[in-house]
């Protein structure tokens, strides 16, 4: 017989399906290589694995430094279901501000915490339960954290869908947490506070989308909004008030013989600079004497020495609204390079709420692959935020609207951060990470308009982490 | 949100089943994609072992062996499943898709340039026949001796459809694997866009006889210049027809798309086995083909 001799394309584009084709596919579905089930077992690793991370954070000057170490797990239970354990167990050292003393200029001086040796130990337990649908990932996570002052119970749940064809993925998710905040009473350290012991209660809802733009391109976008309910002060921290502190009373200069005394500012007069007689007491070692003897703590016993100090200096406690809206926003853009094999993120985040605290953060990331398992990448960020409308480095008076924060935390301020992030892979199931960061927090690194914070809370801090990553 | 970043683009050959092969995907990361690869690629060669006729000591031997004793032998619940798919393809094509016309190859020396006597085909044709072949739970049974199964058109496309679904199992969504011309495709270009395969003309070498678009799906092609004799200028295709004995003509080339390779593949060898009617059957069936 002859072969036909032209070509002939032919296409049944119908769509129907026959009898054949049916029986065809039910016995093809039948495979073990090809059924159902093994196409739904999704992104899930059939591995069990285990990461241990150890974080080395240490700030400039005698701030804190923070040493953490986390160990998880990770096991695959059936098709579709995988869970997570971590256990995190991070130790703070060192000192944080907690009051500004004014000189005898009206310029506020910063004290860190007095307390001798600080240590604050904080443990964190973490179980994930995800389930892999197809095209679908729902997780759902329970937390608890404890340390000496604050305790946090948390949960949250978030789904992600991949749609059209999985070149766009939806996310939700939604967090509560419930926690306990109060302070540490250490009767032998002076100007501490008694125990007061509070709540609060946080609310996070987020909603976002991934984009595949092309083969390289990946646009992400989420906003999330948080609402924080409760006592939302810092129980350690204190700002000065002139109009409230006995010292600088025109009464009090007047008795002291001053004749001119609108302002103490005016009057340099050593007696008035606290901050400079505060940091001579303890320069010479006085306050930690005191501390050390059991003055401090006798003393305690006959007087109210925090209560008396604020009437005296004019300290005031923290007190923030007790309500937070925040609103935040990000975009990323992640772009492969095929020719250089690496990959650039950028990143913007814009957040804002309705403490007058806003912020905007760039970041740009660029991972770039070296071949034999080597990663490679630097990444640098900026930041800058507005200050909250009721912080201030020191008041003249107590604001109308009562509150009031000298924390370093709500002031405004901008920081550049550079990062350095190196990994090695060992085969397929053994990858080491270093992590390297430097911070630089400058109060006029501020973009725009300045707002209230100054050059006392400037500081930097550098970070080294390293972790490893085994599956077996 | 997710942890999603550009994908790299990963691309392996390698040599299994005869044939030359390759994987490509978008991964991650190298790494990923390595790994993928390697899990698909061992998938791959697990199955050319188990099923490879020119392996001595691996289970269709065993099988075989039975078959030529008309014996019986315990199987595993993937062979008793190609063997039900086999059973199907027997059932859609009146008979004319018969693994077992492995018997016929003894007679069909394909490296040689004489025909068989006739009377060898009449004999080798008595070894032939599905209908002699029990599956019972895991137990194959042979009805008669000297017979032989083959799984030409099964094995190597259901491998590239189970590699397709390692592939998937372990996070890729974008990919095809390629096992000499059996392809199955993991999803489409993560721009969305369909994989684009050109399906080359036997008979004019260089030139394509058309093209045909892959989401998820599989492709396989059957054709009388893979494998044949010339015997004075006539072109004896190595697809023999259980109830001829003889090469089948007909067709000389059926590309086949379906949602599986291995349903491709079964259909392409089908529409030869039918010659003529082939493309009819095709039509019938409700997929996408080209043939020449």
């Amino acid at each position: 017989m002859e072969r036909e001799p032209a070509v002939v394309a032919v296409t049944n584009k119908k769509g129907h399906k026959s009898e054949a084709l049916t029986a065809l596919m039910g016995a093809a579905l039948a495979l073990p290589g090809i059924n159902a089930q093994a196409a739904e077992q999704g992104y899930r690793s059939d591995q069990v694995s285990f990461g241990y991370h150890h974080t080395e954070y240490k700030e400039s000057g005698d701030r804190m430094s923070v040493t953490a170490d986390q160990l998880s797990i990770t096991v695959p239970i059936g098709q579709s279901l995988e869970t997570n354990f971590t256990a995190t167990k991070d130790v703070t050292s060192g000192a944080s501000p907690v009051v500004n003393f004014l000189d005898g200029e009206g310029k506020p001086h910063q004290f860190l915490e007095t307390g001798a040796s600080i240590e604050d130990q904080r443990d964190i337990y973490e179980g994930t339960l995800s389930y892999y649908g197809d095209g679908s990932l729902t997780s759902i996570k329970l937390g608890t954290s404890e340390e000496d002052d604050y305790e946090s119970n948390y949960s949250n749940i978030s789904v992600k869908i991949d749609i059209n064809d999985k070149l766009t993925n939806l996310s939700f998710g939604y967090g509560h947490s419930d926690d306990k905040v109060w302070n540490s009473y250490n009767p032998n350290v002076l100007l501490e506070e008694p125990s007061i012991f509070n709540n609060r209660r946080k609310d996070e809802f987020s909603i976002g989308i991934g984009q595949v733009i092309n083969r390289d391109t990946i646009l992400q976008f989420s906003v999330t909004y948080v609402n924080s309910e409760g006592f939302l002060s810092d129980p350690y921290k204190k700002s000065v008030v002139v109009d409230e502190a006995l010292i600088y009373s025109p009464e009090l200069l007047h008795f002291l013989g001053f004749t001119d005394v609108s302002d103490f500012r005016d009057l340099d007069n050593p007696i008035l600079n606290v901050a400079g007689l505060f940091s001579t007491l303890t320069d010479l070692g006085v306050v930690q004497f005191l501390n050390d003897s059991g003055i401090t703590a006798a003393l305690n016993k006959l007087f109210d020495i925090p209560e008396i100090s604020a009437f005296v200096f004019g300290l005031e406690k923290d007190n923030r609204p007790e309500s937070r809206n925040q609103i935040i926003s990000l975009l990323r853009l992640s772009h492969y390079f095929e020719s250089t094999n690496s990959a650039l993120h950028a990143d913007y985040r814009y957040s804002d709420d309705d403490w007058g605290v806003y912020s905007h953060t760039m970041e740009l990331k660029w991972n770039v692959g070296l071949g034999l398992g080597w990663q490679v990448s630097p990444g640098v960020r900026y930041y800058t935020q507005h200050s909250a409308y009721f912080y201030d480095t020191f008041f003249e008076t107590i604001p109308e609207h009562g509150y009031l924060t000298s924390d370093y935390r709500l002031a405004g301020f901008g920081a550049i951060s550079k990062k350095l992030e190196i990994s090695k892979s060992f085969g397929r199931d053994f990858t080491l990470f270093v992590h390297y960061e430097e911070y630089d927090r400058r109060y006029d690194f501020e973009l725009g308009d300045q707002t209230n914070g100054g050059e006392l809370d400037d500081y930097t801090f550098s970070l080294v982490s390293v972790s490893f990553d085994a599956s077996f | 949100m997710s942890n999603a970043r550009p994908l790299q683009w990963c691309h392996y050959d390698f040599k299994a089943m005869g044939s030359p092969c390759s994987i490509s995907l978008y991964a991650p990361d190298a790494q990923q994609g390595a790994n993928t690869i390697q899990q698909a690629v061992a998938d791959i060669v697990r199955l050319e072992n188990k099923f490879s006729r020119y392996q001595k000591n691996n289970p269709l031997f065993h099988v075989n062996q039975a078959a030529a004793n008309g014996a019986s032998i315990a199987i595993d619940d993937e062979f008793r499943s190609l063997l039900n798919y086999a059973d199907t393809c027997y059932q859609q094509s009146n008979g004319l898709f018969d693994i077992t016309a492995g018997a016929l190859r003894h007679v069909w020396d394909f490296s040689s340039t004489n025909l068989p006597q006739q009377s060898d085909i009449e004999h080798a044709l008595e070894n032939v026949g599905w209908t002699s072949v029990t599956v019972e739970n895991n137990q194959l049974s042979f009805g008669k001796p000297h017979m032989e199964i083959d799984f030409g058109g099964i094995v190597k496309e259901y491998a590239a459809d189970s590699a397709a679904n390692i592939c998937l199992a372990q996070g890729t969504r974008h990919g095809i694997v390629n096992l000499g011309g059996d392809i199955k495709a993991i999803g489409p270009h993560p721009d969305g866009k369909p994989w684009h395969v050109n399906i080359r003309d036997p008979e004019h070498p260089g030139k394509h006889m058309g093209s045909l678009e892959l989401i998820n799906e599989g492709i396989a092609t059957s054709g009388n210049y893979e494998r044949f004799i010339d015997i004075n200028g006539k072109r004896y295709c190595h697809i023999l027809s259980p109830k001829t004995g003889w090469p089948v003509t007909g067709l000389s080339s059926v590309t086949v798309k379906a949602s599986q390779c291995v349903i491709a593949g079964s259909a392409c060898t089908i529409a030869m086995l039918m010659e003529d009617k082939g493309p009819d059957w095709l039509r019938n069936l409700g997929v996408e083909f080209l043939h020449q």
